[in-house]
């Protein structure tokens, strides 16, 4: 291509023209999209975004502060990508418009911090340890209860998330590597991806997840080397860091020599399972993704592979529902898997949600960079949510179970939020 | 505002323009009074280019034609101001194109809709209107007058059903609009203005409609309620069950008996007409039958005949110029009160439930009356239609909106050529 | 400040209206204090999100407002004609005929957000809705009371119901439902000097000219619709969807006679060609074979008894019309399984090429044999492949021509075709646009179908309305018919941007 060099793109991960041009305008995307549902306005729907972006492309606008806000304010939910007709690879298109907005040299300041805070917090575990030991610290003496009032003054609407943050640090983290489980006659060997805040905020998810692979019959491990799986870096435009990410992670994992990757965070799972895209420029990396890609698992996928899963479950008496999380749901396209699990649960009540593949407006970060938007988007589940009348709120995804855990004690209803294999590992555990 | 015509004076000079025109067979005036008036020149083309060619000398002898067919609705809207050329559009009889694996028909305006059944009749199917006051009107009479019987509400409208048409206007000129084809969207449905505009426009000289199968069987059935309010929840009822109706009916005493259903107030009778597969019509008597024990009515199969004396009461002949016949619009839910308002004295009242159309007719009805009538109507989101009464009744009626028909009419019609006057458009 | 550097290149050939920057400047000014700053864009970054539809075509507007009410919209339209600025109306933007394409700039009244049911009255059967409702709301709204709104756009997820107004829009169960009009009682409008008032009537037949029933289908020229009376239906007690396979589409097209001539009309009634149902058993397999050469849709519903005899003479039909197999269903979702590969089709096509053209001729249904041949050999003559998926039971084509815009002179070439398939349809007596509207796209080809006269008496309509000739122009209507400056410009499709047709 001989264009002009696009105004406010720059980098190796500039979109590609064809993956624009993929867009028919045909709308059909328009109703999925929260953003869309709340503004009401083209430039907050997956078509107006993309023709931004084709716009910059073409050097018809620039990447300036009235454009960049609407492609900020998408949740890279992915909900578009299963209305589409036409495959339009909206999720990657968008990373790589963040990606080459991030890599220019005007990028606007809010973009870079947050590209830095992830790379020096998120993408390194001593960091976010040390960086969360105060709050951990202070759960310890109940402090949270008395910082509640506090956190809901100072942060407003990103309080439901704080908090549940803050919650969350009183259980003892998941710092586990190496072997984790040997049964004995292991049908399969796996490997266990820890990540980055998941067994720091959600360590029950963890436990849970190793107690029901270990039941099944898996040799788990969770080899020391591995790394967060950059999702987030990527989500906001930080590619480079996302690959050095993606490269630690596939070494690692292909020295543990497993069947399967198994990861209980569909955000994580989906990045993992798309690692291949981040390596477009890379042919001797491409391979090694791709190969690597192929043995990745969500959690829920890989469990209700197993024959004979829904064997031995004992009774929960309970209402639940599921929430699609987005990137299982609409990255992965894993939607039966959850359901099959809950489904089996005896006693358990099922009640679908009018929209379970909404998304609830946790989007990794979102929650904290974009409150509004967030709340209101959780505000819309959490109405979803109540009409249900459920007591459990199941996801499959760290980052919803804390937006959902939030929204309920803001909302003071009676439920909670889990991942759909803490629920399993509960009514396998009931059964004893 | 464009120069309008003035009236004419000097009958010859008309005449001698009309005599022109070559294919235009002259008529006895006499067989064409409108509200007591004569035209100057009654004149019956047979072709729609013959009446083009009329309008156009219409035109230039600024004249006022009044296209009439089957002559039975020339007292809908307000009174014509002028009369000179009565237009008798029966000379256009001709079906032009019937293709029936198609469904669609293409006919002049002046067949009479009882020819065009017939016809249609021979390959199984019908189009699927009941105008009052029967078969007898003319189809350009049908569209331009746009009335609907029992079966509106049920079964699609003439305005749903016309596919295009050919007008000829003031100017001289065939206009076309829609086609032939069953869905089409291609330019402005001046059809859609044609039906109802009473002529006002132009003349409709062919149309195309979208026919149906017959139906396999029918049943008509009468339930004679013991009073209003059994007989609306009858009625729902027969509605709610999702029966293949085709009609459905509430009638006062006095209306039942004039068509045959003999009752005394305050009994209400349900006229009730099904469709359909002979499997499905046997289902709705039966479950007509079930509704009718619980509403303590009576039941009995009704002739054709009944149907078609209904029909009758929603016209007038030429003897009852003192007769007054309004037609209400009302949601359904609101056609069993509309009915109780009206009180069953010395008036007529019955109603067609899905379409909610109220019909009330008598010699004692007053401008009062149908003031109180109209405003009721208006609360529910409903209209009044004055079909018939002395012209000093007809202001009373609704008209949509008066200011956008105006300007239609003055766009299309500038000198006032056609049936002036029948919007208020002629002060 | 960015200014874009091809401000203009959008407006084509077509008469740019460029109204002066300081009038535009006021006006959005006024719009802004009467409206708020949360319902009027005028940056230029912010004005390019809205200059497409779903066709090719693109222009883009000056201002963009977003209107609440009734009361907002009058506002809008009176201070546009007050200025001289001409008006758009917007709902999701999925048109197919470039309808709410701002060609001459001005303001695009986008009416998403008036989006209320403001009624659903059981016992009446009717709703009463703003435009900006989407079509499968108000369907899902209703259908907790056994009721349905019957027409059913394929877009009907996005679509909204103003949008639907102005087209007239069908569906596959206009068959026997009837399309939009058949179904609008009556309408709030705001007409283009800002004036309101109300169309038709709460129930059906409303004395007076029918406004009512020329406004629908007028696409967005004659005014805005600002709330929506419509006529609801009751949903049928029993459905059958019947599935049959053919080994070429002339026989298909042959069974859809033989099964009208039977005496039954069914619901839907649709086809698949070869190539599309290729195309839908690359994407998933929904069981189509893949050697068959057209699949037959058809749906028949009413009460049991109708639903079990109507079947049964399809069935009979389908059969002497050739049929290779036959699937039937009734369960809902066995009938949504049989619908699958019908409503993937289009999405399928767009995997199957970068770019495709939907045409939307209509024909008798008797002449559907020879126009299909026509369709195919025309389709070969120009190099293209084309799937066919349509309304076969009202005899509305839709020919999808499968090209790749960046090839040079492809998408002239294909607009060539198209012209040429439509010009099929007029001659076999059928019309340009069945359920998609003239919109910018078709409207130099009304002269094939429409003679000078008839046109005239169309734009008489248009100016009726629209005096000053500033409400959506340059559309529906040829060049010199209702467009604001007087000209003789052909419409052309420019390619200024990636140029795509669904």
């Amino acid at each position: 291509m001989t264009a002009a060099p696009p105004i406010g793109f720059a980098g190796p991960d500039v979109p590609l023209l064809e993956d624009v041009r993929s867009c028919i305008h045909c709308g059909f995307c328009l109703p999925s999209c929260p953003t869309y549902l709340a503004t009401g306005s083209e430039l907050d729907s997956p078509r107006g975004r993309l023709h931004l972006i084709g716009a910059i492309l073409d050097g018809r606008i620039e990447a300036n502060e009235h454009v960049l806000p609407h492609l900020d304010l998408c949740l890279q939910c992915r909900a578009c990508e299963t209305a589409c007709p036409s495959n339009v690879p909206f999720g990657q298109i968008m990373e790589d418009a963040r990606a080459a907005v991030v890599a220019g040299p005007e990028a606007p300041r809010a973009w870079s911090l947050r590209a830095l805070a992830l790379r020096n917090v998120v993408g390194r575990r001593e960091v976010l340890r040390a960086a969360l030991a105060p709050a951990r610290l202070a759960t310890r003496f109940g402090l949270q209860e008395k910082a509640r009032p506090w956190i809901r003054r100072a942060f407003g609407l990103r309080a439901p998330m704080l908090e549940a943050q803050l919650d969350a640090l009183a259980a003892r983290p998941f710092r586990r590597s190496g072997v984790l489980a040997r049964p004995p006659e292991a049908r399969a060997r796996v490997a266990m991806l820890t990540g980055c805040v998941q067994g720091e905020l959600t360590p029950r998810m963890h436990e849970a997840t190793l107690r029901v692979l270990a039941r099944l019959g898996c040799e788990v491990v969770a080899p020391p080397a591995q790394v967060c799986c950059g999702a987030l870096h990527a989500h906001a435009g930080d590619a480079e860091t996302a690959r050095d990410l993606a490269r630690r992670n596939i070494e690692a994992f292909e020295a543990a020599a497993v069947d399967a990757v198994i990861v209980n965070a569909a955000g994580c799972g989906a990045a993992m399972k798309e690692y291949p895209r981040l390596f477009r420029n890379d042919p001797t990396w491409l391979a090694r993704a791709e190969r690597f890609a192929a043995t990745v698992r969500d959690a829920t996928e890989y469990v209700t592979s197993i024959e004979g899963f829904d064997r031995g479950l004992g009774p929960i008496d309970a209402v639940a529902t599921l929430q699609d999380s987005c990137h299982l749901a609409h990255a992965q396209g894993i939607r039966e898997a959850p359901r099959r699990i809950l489904n089996a649960i005896p006693g358990l009540q099922v009640r679908e949600l009018k929209t379970p593949d909404r998304c609830c407006g946790a989007a990794g970060l979102y929650s904290l960079v974009q409150p509004e938007m967030s709340r209101a988007v959780l505000e819309e589940k959490l109405n979803d949510v109540e009409a249900t009348g459920a007591e459990v709120v199941c996801t499959s995804n760290p980052g919803c179970t804390l937006q959902l855990a939030g929204g309920i004690v803001s909302r003071g209803l009676e439920a909670r939020a889990v991942h759909v294999l803490e629920l399993l590992d509960e009514s396998y555990r009931a059964r004893r | 505002m464009p120069a309008r015509g003035t009236l004419v004076t000097a009958t010859s000079d008309l005449e001698g323009v009309l005599a022109a025109l070559p294919r235009a067979r002259h008529r006895e005036t006499s067989a064409y009074p409108i509200e007591g008036r004569f035209p100057s020149v009654a004149l019956r083309p047979e072709s729609p280019d013959g009446v083009a060619r009329v309008l156009a000398a219409a035109r230039d002898a600024r004249a006022a034609v009044v296209p009439q067919g089957a002559r039975t609705a020339l007292t809908l809207g307000r009174p014509v101001s002028r009369y000179d050329v009565a237009l008798d559009t029966t000379g256009l009889h001709r079906i032009v194109e019937y293709e029936p694996a198609d469904m669609t028909v293409t006919v002049e305006a002046g067949v009479t809709l009882h020819a065009l059944q017939a016809r249609l009749a021979e390959e199984g199917q019908y189009l699927s209107v009941d105008p009052p006051p029967g078969d007898e009107v003319t189809i350009g009479g049908l569209l331009a007058t746009a009335r609907a019987g029992a079966w509106r509400g049920l079964l699609p409208g003439v305005r749903d059903l016309v596919l295009g048409i050919t007008v000829a206007t003031p100017e001289g000129t065939l206009v076309s609009s829609g086609g032939r084809v069953v869905k089409n969207v291609t330019g402005y449905d001046l059809h859609r203005l044609h039906t109802g505009a009473l002529g006002s426009l132009g003349v409709i000289v062919s149309a195309s409609f979208k026919v149906a199968p017959l139906p396999e069987a029918t049943a008509m059935l009468a339930l004679r309620c013991p009073d209003i309010q059994l007989a609306e929840r009858a009625a729902f009822e027969l509605r709610d069950r999702r029966l293949p109706l085709r009609a459905l009916s509430l009638l006062d005493a006095s209306t039942a008996t004039t068509v045959g259903v003999e009752t005394r107030a305050p009994a209400t009778t349900v006229l009730a007409a099904f469709e359909g597969v002979p499997a499905v019509v046997a289902r709705a008597e039966r479950e007509s039958r079930d509704v009718a024990r619980r509403m303590r009515a009576a039941i009995e199969a009704v002739p054709p005949f009944t149907w078609s004396a209904l029909r009758r009461r929603a016209a007038l002949a030429g003897s009852e110029e003192q007769t007054v016949l309004v037609r209400l619009g009302v949601p359904p839910s609101r056609v069993a009160s509309t009915l109780a308002a009206v009180g069953s004295g010395r008036l007529e009242a019955w109603a067609h439930v899905a379409a909610g159309c109220v019909y009330v007719r008598g010699a004692s009805l007053t401008a009062a009356t149908l003031l109180a009538l109209q405003a009721d109507a208006h609360a529910a989101g409903g209209f009044l239609q004055v079909e018939h009464a002395p012209a000093e009744l007809r202001d009373i009626g609704d008209a949509g909106d008066l200011e956008l028909t105006r300007t239609l009419k003055a766009t299309f019609d500038p000198e006032g050529v056609l049936n002036p006057g029948r919007w208020g458009d002629d002060a | 400040m960015g200014a874009p550097r091809t401000h203009e290149v959008a407006r084509g050939t077509l008469p740019a209206m460029s109204t002066s920057q300081p009038t535009l400047a006021v006006l959005v000014d006024e719009l802004t204090r009467a409206l708020g700053k949360s319902s009027v864009l005028a940056r230029p970054e912010e004005l390019i999100a809205y200059e497409y539809d779903a066709t090719i075509e693109r222009a883009r507007p000056d201002i963009v407002v977003f209107p609440a009410s009734t009361d907002d919209v009058a506002t809008v339209l009176r201070l546009a004609r007050k200025h001289g600025v001409p008006v758009v109306p917007r709902g999701s933007g999925t048109g197919l005929a470039g309808g709410a394409v701002p060609v001459q700039g001005g303001v695009l009244c986008v009416l998403t957000r008036m989006n209320r049911i403001l009624e659903i009255d059981v016992r009446n059967r009717t709703a009463t809705i703003e435009p900006g409702v989407i079509n499968l709301q108000l369907q899902e709204a209703v259908a907790t009371h056994g009721l349905t709104y019957a027409p059913d756009p394929s877009s009907q997820r996005v679509c909204t119901i103003g949008g639907n107004v102005a087209t007239n829009a069908g569906g596959p169960h206009t068959l026997v439902h009837g399309s939009t009009v058949n179904h609008v009682l009556g309408m709030r409008v705001v007409l283009p000097d800002g004036r309101a008032t109300f169309l038709g009537s709460r129930v059906p037949d409303a004395p007076g000219l029918d406004l009512r029933g020329l406004f629908v289908g007028s696409e967005g020229t004659l005014g805005i619709a600002t709330e929506i009376v419509v006529r609801l239906v009751p949903r049928a007690e029993a459905v059958r969807t019947l599935l049959a396979i053919f080994a070429s589409i002339e026989d298909a097209s042959n069974a859809v006679t033989r099964v009208i001539a039977s005496g039954v009309i069914p619901v839907a009634l649709e086809m698949l060609d070869r190539e599309i149902i290729r195309a839908v058993q690359h994407s998933r397999d929904v069981g189509y074979p893949e050697d068959a050469g057209a699949v037959l849709l058809v749906e028949v519903e009413g009460l049991r008894e109708t639903v079990e005899q109507q079947s049964a003479q399809v069935i009979e039909a389908l059969r002497a019309a050739g049929a290779l197999d036959l699937r039937i269903a009734s369960e809902a979702a066995e009938r949504e399984r049989l619908w699958e590969g019908r409503k993937s089709a289009i999405g399928a096509i767009g995997a199957l090429a970068p770019n495709f053209y939907l045409l939307d001729g209509v024909v008798p249904r008797t002449r559907l044999p020879e126009v299909m041949r026509g369709v195919e050999e025309l389709s070969a003559r120009y190099g293209f492949r084309c799937g066919n998926v349509f309304h076969a039971g009202d005899g509305n084509l839709h020919p999808n021509v499968m090209f790749d815009s960046m090839e040079p002179g492809a998408t002239e070439r294909v607009l060539a075709l198209g012209a040429e398939i439509l010009r099929l349809c007029i001659e076999a007596g059928g019309a340009i646009t069945g359920e998609h509207g003239v919109g910018l796209e078709k409207r130099s080809y009304m002269e094939w179908m429409f003679g000078a006269d008839d046109l005239e008496a169309m734009s008489r309509i248009r100016l009726a309305f629209d005096e000053a000739g500033l409400f959506n122009p340059c559309k529906v209507l040829p060049s010199g018919h209702g467009c604001a400056s007087a000209h003789s410009a052909e419409l052309t499709h420019h390619l200024a941007t990636p140029g795509v047709y669904v």
